[in-house]
């Protein structure tokens, strides 16, 4: 068989490990909600919604890196997606140790030592945790309009397939959105165990420990609201990210993602979203920003 | 008297549905030997003792019956089949002489209770109506023959029934019995402890108690672990029969789904006859299956029913050199509950006959003796 059959052979094969991995969220997610678990009908719909948003993205990006990544080589097939997105193999990762891939190994171990797939499958839970949590979030704080189009800007956001990428910061990002979220909430009680929890994920997890302290201990969030959120979350992340480079962990963009939501957040506030020149303009260069960063992954 | 008729009603549905679910098979199986084109003359059921005597699996079951697990030798490896079936064959063989005969005695009437618990399973589901179309589409999955010849098939899909029935009405006991029985029958009895769990739960917060009728599911496992107690006292290892399959013939390693699949993609590639036999159905039929189970969880079928649909595709695909999986995939109860409830009756139509006449092809496959297993 051709080397183009075997990466066909390959993708059908995890596509097909990919929807089993759905069902088994979508029925847990049922179990949860008939057991009586307190979801609303309307909740189930937005997160039908966002994580359908949330796997279109992930199909489209992964479409258009094998574009990109087979224009760039020369070669190679659409499909060939460990290459693509460069997988590391989890076994030899570099950076902080993370709990993501202690998870990888251990569901390996259950998946017949199948690091890459699991590393994957994990990435694209966390993925889906993020778009469902951001959505929850903006349709919290802002009306459906404004929610939507911040929802669309966050996904269009430069480096934005860091949020499905096989990595320990997907996982980050998940704790992020869901930090966020609770915060928002006023749930101060989970918003510090998931700032806790984020700080055994990714170094930048230690970001929102920090946040939390000044946004509470602080009491800036009562005060200035998600500028505060903003400020605290980038000047948190400019003292990570610079010790972070010293060290030579990471990359340009783990070093300034963390900081999209909450910018989304705070701008969102004002009358441009809605006006549909100006939404536009920042859409049009968000795509070009997004596409600029996902040519320079393979350059 | 109203209790005497309800008795009555329930047993005469019983024998209407028993019959036409034997009836069904045997009609496939007859015309699928007139397709054959045998010239001597031989009648259908000589011909049918002599091939199906020796076909696949059956000789196992065969050997089983006779002498039981060994724990070295050429049987040996024997001990990977489960054991209800060999020794339901070897009890009922004892009195009539011939195991060949009980086993297909014994398929054929799990088969044709089977096609009553279906019913009744798909009624409290779906409807009266939509019952009949998924005991139609089961009637004519194209590899519903093996229901009918000595293979465990039909014993084990009328376990399964059974179980998913009682778990249904709340009769835990009877359900877990019936699960241990199944599970003792085949590898996929196992993910009857899904179903099994799910309603469990929900009748707890549905009561707001907990029964201690509802630990009857815990027999299912039982079932699984009997299976690997006959590995320890045979061979001495309870994991014994994961060897034998590891070897030849099967070289069965369980694997992830992903690499098989995979697998199947590449022999399927390099293997023209046999992909349209083995490879490219499974591949196919996987998908099929569990897009069908993203479906039916749209549909509001019991989301117990697709757990266990979910379960039993996961179980049947990580086996790794999968020759037999639209054999093992024919259990998906939850596959047929779906293909009921399509609101199309010109898709569903044009899905049963298709159905219908890939079932003469691949019965038709069996009597010449193809890779069909």
């Amino acid at each position: 068989m051709s080397e183009r059959g075997i990466v066909l052979g390959d993708f059908i094969g995890s596509l097909a490990g990919l929807i089993m991995f759905f069902l088994i969220i979508a029925l847990f997610f049922k179990f949860v909600c008939d057991i009586g678990l307190k979801v609303q009908p309307e909740d189930g719909r937005l997160m039908k919604r966002y994580a359908s948003a949330g796997a279109v993205f992930m199909a489209v990006t992964i479409f258009v890196s094998g574009i990109i990544y087979c224009f760039y080589k020369g070669s190679g097939s659409l499909l060939d997606i460990k290459n693509i997105w460069n997988f590391e193999p989890i076994a030899e990762y570099n950076g902080a140790p993370s709990v993501y891939n202690v998870l990888t190994r251990a569901f390996a171990a259950v998946l017949f030592e199948r690091y890459d797939d699991c590393a994957f499958y994990i990435s694209a839970l966390c993925g889906m945790i993020s778009f469902i949590t951001a959505g929850f979030l903006l349709r919290r704080m802002f009306d459906v309009v404004t929610a939507d189009r911040c929802f669309i800007l966050f996904m269009c956001s430069p480096a934005s397939w860091l949020l499905f990428l096989p990595s320990p910061y997907s996982m980050l990002m998940a704790m992020v959105s869901l930090f966020l979220y609770f915060v928002v909430c006023g749930r101060k009680d989970i918003s510090i165990l998931i700032a806790a929890a984020s700080c055994a994920v990714h170094i930048s997890g230690t970001v929102l420990i920090a946040v939390w302290i000044v946004l509470f201990v602080f009491r800036f969030y009562e005060k200035y609201g998600t500028i505060a959120i903003f400020t605290s979350v980038a000047a948190a992340q400019a003292v990570v990210a610079a010790a972070s480079a010293v060290i030579g962990w990471g990359s340009v963009e783990e070093y300034f993602f963390i900081t999209v939501l909450p910018a989304i957040l705070c701008a969102a506030g004002g009358r441009w979203i809605r006006r549909d020149e100006i939404y536009n303009c920042v859409l049009s260069f968000y795509i070009i920003c997004s596409a600029y960063f996902l040519v320079l992954h393979f350059v | 008297m109203g209790y005497r008729e309800d008795i009555k009603r329930e047993w005469l549905l019983f024998g209407k549905i028993f019959l036409f679910t034997v009836a069904i098979h045997w009609i496939v199986m007859y015309l699928s030997y007139t397709l054959l084109g045998i010239s001597d003359n031989v009648g259908f059921f000589t011909a049918f003792y002599d091939k199906y005597i020796e076909m696949g699996d059956t000789v196992h079951y065969l050997k089983i019956a006779e002498n039981w697990y060994t724990a070295s030798g050429e049987m040996a490896n024997a001990i990977v089949f489960y054991p209800l079936y060999p020794f339901l064959m070897r009890a009922l063989g004892f009195v009539i002489g011939d195991y060949f005969i009980a086993g297909v005695l014994i398929s054929n009437v799990c088969t044709g209770v089977a096609g009553y618990y279906f019913y009744k399973l798909a009624e409290i589901e779906i409807g009266k109506s939509k019952a009949i179309d998924g005991l139609l589409i089961w009637l004519f999955f194209p590899f519903a023959s093996f229901y009918i010849i000595v293979y465990t098939e039909g014993l084990s899909m009328m376990l399964v029934l059974m179980c998913l029935y009682y778990i249904k009405k709340e009769k835990w006991g009877v359900a877990g019995l019936a699960g241990m029985l199944a599970a003792l029958s085949k590898s996929q009895g196992i993910a009857l402890m899904v179903p099994a769990v799910y309603e469990a739960a929900l009748y707890i917060v549905k009561k707001k108690r907990f029964n201690p009728r509802v630990m009857f599911i815990g027999l299912i496992p039982a079932g699984t672990f009997v299976y690997l107690l006959i590995n320890k006292v045979v061979q001495g290892d309870w994991f014994a029969f994961i060897g034998h399959q590891e070897a030849e013939p099967w070289y069965n390693k369980a694997k992830w789904i992903s690499e098989n699949i995979s697998t199947q993609y590449g022999m399927a590639k390099d293997h023209f006859e046999l992909s349209i036999l083995i490879y490219w159905v499974q591949i196919v039929l996987y998908f099929v299956v569990i897009i069908a189970l993203f479906y039916g969880l749209r549909k509001k079928i019991s989301a117990s029913l697709i757990a266990f649909g979910g379960a039993h595709l996961f179980i049947s695909y990580l086996h790794g050199w999968l020759i037999s999986g639209p054999r093992y995939v024919m259990g998906c109860v939850t596959m047929y509950i779906v293909f009921a409830v399509i609101p199309n009756k010109f898709v569903k139509s044009a899905i049963l006959l298709a159905c219908a006449a890939l079932a003469l092809f691949y019965t038709l496959g069996l009597w010449q003796g193809q890779a069909i297993m």
